[in-house]
């Protein structure tokens, strides 16, 4: 017998295993520390609400799949609603015929909120997404890429040539150091040190909350913090070995005028995201992204990347941006129309901050 | 009709190679192995493209076997 329940403490064990099973191909025990995890993140989060929680899809008592939500307060021109984002989408694949995973995604969309979302849906699975009612913005379906040190980017991406490129990985970093050190020095403004001319300084949660505060953006869809809310945020988004490098900072003008913000992972060496880069005021943002670069150059990163913002666009073309799409997609489903609309147009402050890019899940071996 | 019949079996074939042509006439899903979520809406969207129908989202769900597909073209078609 087919049933859709209220993910609950019950299911908790069964979805970290479902996890190592469906999404590692692991088929043992899950550690007690991803089955916390899961409470942390899905009983114990600041923004729980009644009629938003995650889905277990059971079948004769089993859980057979799992939707993990997230609800988030965001404003729409100004007026409260309330977003959700799916973080977690698996099924059993013993349990493989029957339509568990449209039901599943039916009853999302169906819930108390206004709009629900969620970044890198597979390209197989996009479809039934859309089928269950969302709209797939291509907008936000798109990465930046920034090289900072292309033979370290090169060498990040050795893993992806076969095993005698993956083997080389190791010796290739003793290469790709001098190397780097060499091109920044040719007269090529894409391979130099990026420059800067605001001040950065790391900072903790609350005094980057305290500057967030100030920004003057009037994106028609906007998340809301508060600060208990953002404290416990970035303590989930800079916790575990999977998060090393974790870094906030603020840039400013020298007169210590904020100007904006970004939040990252500056692991030195390898490719690293960047969660969110905002610009108090919007023509502040190219200034504010010199000074990402400037600053990953420094901590050194090989390479940044993240979602798009399409308010960055033109900043990041003109900086040596380069754009690709995985093959992923951000879908998104609001009943209303205009909310909709807003969201598909790019009138957002939406970031990976949003949904699940901060999320412990995909990044630590749980062993 | 016929060719109704002929396109959405050509459907089923796309969608699950290994089904035997004698039995996709009767088949459901409760009763075709792999035919889950991803399968339906892969056939169901085929089946729209192939005939040029516009689907609502409880379409995706409730045309589960090749009778009810052929039935729902039929009546969108007449």
């Amino acid at each position: 017998m087919e049933e859709l329940r209220s993910f609950a403490e019950e299911h908790v064990a069964d979805a970290a295993d479902l996890y190592l099973r469906s999404v590692r191909g692991q088929n043992r025990p899950a550690p007690p520390a991803l089955g916390e995890y899961f409470r942390e993140v899905y009983f114990r989060n600041p923004w729980r609400t009644p009629g938003v929680e995650s889905i277990a899809y059971m079948i004769d008592g089993k859980l057979a799949g799992f939707l993990g939500v997230i609800p988030r307060p965001w404003t729409f021109h100004g007026k409260p609603i309330l977003a959700a984002a799916s973080t977690l989408f698996m099924m059993d694949r013993r349990y493989a015929a029957g339509f568990g995973a449209m039901r599943i995604l039916r009853r999302f969309f169906d819930g108390p909120q206004d709009i629900s979302f969620s970044e890198g849906t597979a390209d197989q699975v996009t479809p039934v997404f859309a089928a269950a009612g969302a709209k797939i913005s291509y907008l936000y379906s798109f990465n930046w890429m920034r090289v900072l040190r292309p033979f370290g980017v090169a060498r990040h991406f050795m893993d992806r040539f076969g095993r005698t490129a993956a083997a080389l990985k190791g010796p290739a970093g003793l290469l790709a150091g001098p190397l780097d050190a060499l091109v920044s020095k040719a007269p090529l403004a894409a391979l130099r040190r990026p420059a800067c001319s605001l001040l950065v300084r790391p900072v903790s949660a609350a005094e980057l909350f305290d500057v967030m505060a100030e920004s003057k953006g009037r994106e028609a869809l906007r998340p809301v913090h508060d600060r208990s809310a953002f404290e416990w945020h970035m303590e989930q988004a800079g916790a575990g070995p999977g998060h090393a490098g974790f870094r906030m900072a603020v840039a400013s003008a020298s007169d210590g005028t904020p100007a904006g913000w970004f939040i990252y992972y500056a692991r030195p060496g390898g490719m690293n995201f960047v969660l969110q880069v905002a610009a108090l005021r919007k023509q502040q943002i190219p200034y504010v992204l010199d000074a990402l670069f400037a600053d990953a150059w420094t901590q050194g990163v090989a390479g940044l990347k993240g979602q798009i913002d399409p308010r960055h666009l033109v900043a990041m073309t003109a900086r040596h941006c380069v754009f690709r799409q995985p093959d992923n997609r951000y879908v998104v489903h609001a009943r209303n129309p205009e909310i909709l609309s807003a969201f598909l147009s790019g009138d957002t402050a939406v970031s990976k901050l949003d949904a699940g890019g901060w999320l412990r899940i995909p990044v630590e071996p749980w062993t | 009709m016929s060719d109704i019949r002929d396109k959405v079996t050509a459907c089923f074939r796309n969608v699950f190679p290994d089904l035997r042509p004698q039995d996709i006439p009767s088949a459901e899903a409760e009763s075709v192995a792999g035919w889950d979520s991803i399968a339906q809406v892969t056939l169901v969207s085929a089946v729209a493209e192939e005939f040029g129908l516009a689907l609502q989202p409880d379409d995706y769900e409730r045309l589960n076997s090749y009778a009810l597909i052929v039935a729902f073209v039929e009546t969108q078609l007449a």
